[in-house]
């Protein structure tokens, strides 16, 4: 946590117990569904997990991006965002140029994983252009 | 929290931006928008290193009178 200032440090322990509660809660759902019905979601329960932690990481993330506690003083924010779209949106390309399915028979393959990756990457460059046009404007208000 | 204007004040009188100030005192710009709104109560070690670019006292800026009806 070198190199963040103390609001972006409060700001990212905020956010990271906030995703600590999501993934439990999360999983105190999961766990009910597999306790109360034989209803299986994905193809195991490995991949189960990786895709409700993945759901507290793309929260936590976008929250940081969008307060500005991701990106250390230093680091080049546009330039990152800018890769981070590059990535998502390659990984999208590939979800659409796949011959593995995403889903099959009713149940989520690892294939999945590339879908939730671009939306991970692209929903942190889309939360960053977004605050720096929100910035940009109340920048011009307060001067 | 409420608003500390007296800090938005001491910024406008040395014609210093949000920006300005953040690069001066090492934090980012959002820390200081989060003070001046009330949102974020600032560590004594910030306190000091803004008085002392606004040239102002830590009374100056960070000092509330308590109501009467409180005490």
């Amino acid at each position: 946590m070198k190199n963040y200032d103390e609001y972006q440090k409060f700001l990212r322990y905020k956010y990271g117990s906030e995703s600590f509660i999501i993934v439990l809660f999360l999983t105190f759902i999961n766990f009910s569904v597999h306790l109360f019905s034989d209803r299986k979601w994905a193809e195991n329960q490995s991949l189960e997990m990786m895709l409700l932690v993945f759901i507290a990481i793309i929260y936590s993330a976008v929250r940081m991006i969008y307060s500005g506690a991701y990106f250390k003083k230093k680091q080049n924010g546009p330039f990152i965002a800018i890769t981070f779209a590059l990535i998502g949106f390659c990984n999208l390309y590939l979800v659409f140029t796949s011959n593995f399915p995403i889903i099959e028979n009713n149940i989520l393959t690892y294939d999945v994983m590339k879908l939730v990756s671009s939306i991970f990457f692209l929903s942190l460059s889309l939360a960053y252009f977004v605050r720096t046009l929100v910035e940009k404007r109340l920048e011009k208000n307060d001067g | 929290m409420t608003k500390n204007l007296k800090l938005k004040a001491a910024r406008a009188k040395m014609n210093l931006s949000q920006q300005e100030l953040a690069d001066q005192v090492d934090v980012t710009r959002q820390t200081i928008v989060a003070i001046e709104r009330g949102d974020y109560n600032p560590t004594i070690n910030l306190c000091i290193r803004i008085c002392q670019t606004l040239n102002v006292t830590l009374n100056d800026l960070f000092w509330e009178e308590i109501p009467n009806e409180k005490l």
